[in-house]
């Protein structure tokens, strides 16, 4: 069954490329399905670049009219089906260490099919590629560049002390939380409500 | 009228007799007293609020503000002007209001669409909402400016009491076509760096509207008018 969660459907009616949304064309010269090297590989880099700049999107289904202009067009059912959390997350993670957390998911709009792969950013450390590809390279660190929004390595100082802020601040982030936790008298980190979570409750029903 | 914390229900259902908006925006991290003292998200969203047309967004009443344990809100019930907005410590802002136009018919609705649709029927000015969407952008570049967006900010807005609602243009504009939604909400959310929201606001206020616009099914709403609309608009031309 498609999922229909509006945050999904806004990934696709977005209709533009971000840092941390992706999208991938149905009806080129090759549909862009699961299983063909090329396309494994470019996925593959692309999740790694968005674990290290936070998290993302990628959407597939999305064909390019104009050089900042998509039309959701979908996929077929056999690319669509090609998408499997199990075999994605292998392959991935086959290559990338520590690990990319995603999750694939299959979304319905207006009678077309879409698979939209979402990418957590690192927990811990930053993604390194470990393996060589058709669009990997071994011992590559992959971010998202801002200027044309595409997944590439590290090459600037810039991009290298973004993603040394990151992990600082995520490492920070997990050592302080017990004792922030402890401080306050709270509960475990890990029965936490997310941020997200708890702006909702927070707001209540306004 | 202000709306007091107690009315605050009251106000909302008034809200919700109409077709409404619902604008969130937050920082990406919960800090419950990110900003220090609600005398400070007095003076944040004094500067942060936005002037480009008659009614300032948001509008603080002529009462002033209502103070929460830990947030101040304000609110309107004045013709059509019926919202409230709640700023908490955290850095979260809240705001719902009704669609002008639901509760008195705007003036600005020009003749060619008045005639073109049922006559009781739904409608929203799609001038209007991308002026709505540019002061609420702005808005969240103030914010982002001031670091209370810290990194990141967090934006969902929502239209509800959308299904049936047909897109009209105020006098001296034409849309050829008619656009009319069939789902009851339609919602545009992003999550952005501030140095984004802080350098491109408008832009980002363009694709918003350009996204809502869409969920009305109009299939390439007009880029470049949008743009210099909102050109004239930033630069209070109109």
């Amino acid at each position: 069954m498609p999922d229909s969660d509006p945050a999904l459907l806004d990934l696709i009616l977005h209709a533009r490329e971000e840092r941390n949304i992706e999208y991938k064309g149905s009806s080129g010269q090759e549909p862009f399905a699961w299983g063909v090297d090329a396309v494994n590989s470019r996925i593959a880099r692309t999740t790694m670049a968005m674990a290290n700049i936070g998290g993302g999107s990628i959407v597939i289904g999305m064909d390019q009219v104009a050089p900042d202009a998509w039309e959701p067009n979908g996929v077929s059912d056999e690319v669509d089906a090609s998408y499997q959390q199990d075999r994605v997350q292998e392959y991935v993670n086959g290559r990338a260490d520590p690990f990319v957390e995603l999750a694939v998911r299959h979304v319905g709009w207006e009678e077309r099919r879409f698979v939209i792969v979402q990418v957590n950013g690192f927990r811990e450390l930053p993604l390194v590629c470990t393996r060589n590809g058709m669009h990997l390279r071994e011992a590559a660190i992959y971010t998202r560049t801002y200027a044309r929004h595409e997944s590439a390595e590290i090459r600037t100082q810039s991009e290298m002390r973004e993603l040394l802020d990151r992990a600082i601040a995520v490492g920070v982030e997990q050592r302080l939380q017990p004792i922030i936790a402890a401080l306050r008298g709270l509960i475990s980190p890990q029965t936490q409500p997310s941020d997200a979570k708890r702006f909702e409750q927070q707001r209540g029903n306004l | 009228m202000t709306t007091t914390i107690s009315e605050t229900d009251g106000r909302l259902a008034r809200i919700h007799e109409t077709g409404y908006w619902r604008v969130l925006v937050h920082p990406t991290v919960f800090e419950e007293r990110r900003i220090p003292t609600l005398r400070d998200c007095e003076k944040l969203i004094e500067a942060a609020s936005v002037r480009l047309r008659g009614w300032d967004y948001p509008h603080v009443d002529n009462n002033g503000y209502d103070r929460g344990e830990d947030f101040i809100q304000s609110g309107s019930d004045f013709g059509n002007h019926v919202e409230l907005w709640r700023m908490y410590q955290s850095g979260q802002f809240v705001h719902q209001f009704a669609m002008r136009g639901d509760r008195v018919p705007m003036s600005s609705e020009s003749a060619h669409h008045r005639e073109n649709r049922a006559p009781g029927s739904p409608h929203i000015n799609f001038i209007d909402v991308l002026y709505t969407l540019t002061e609420i952008l702005e808005f969240s570049k103030g914010l982002a400016y001031r670091g209370v967006l810290d990194s990141a900010g967090s934006l969902r807005i929502e239209l509800n009491g959308t299904k049936s609602r047909m897109v009209s243009a105020p006098t001296g504009r034409m849309i050829h076509g008619r656009y009319v939604a069939d789902q009851d909400s339609i919602g545009w959310s992003a999550t952005q760096p501030a140095a984004i929201l802080i350098a491109d606001a408008p832009r980002l206020a363009v694709d918003a509207t350009i996204r809502i616009l869409k969920r009305f099914n109009w299939p390439e709403p007009p880029r470049a008018l949008l743009e210099e609309e909102q050109r004239r608009f930033l630069e209070r031309r109109l």
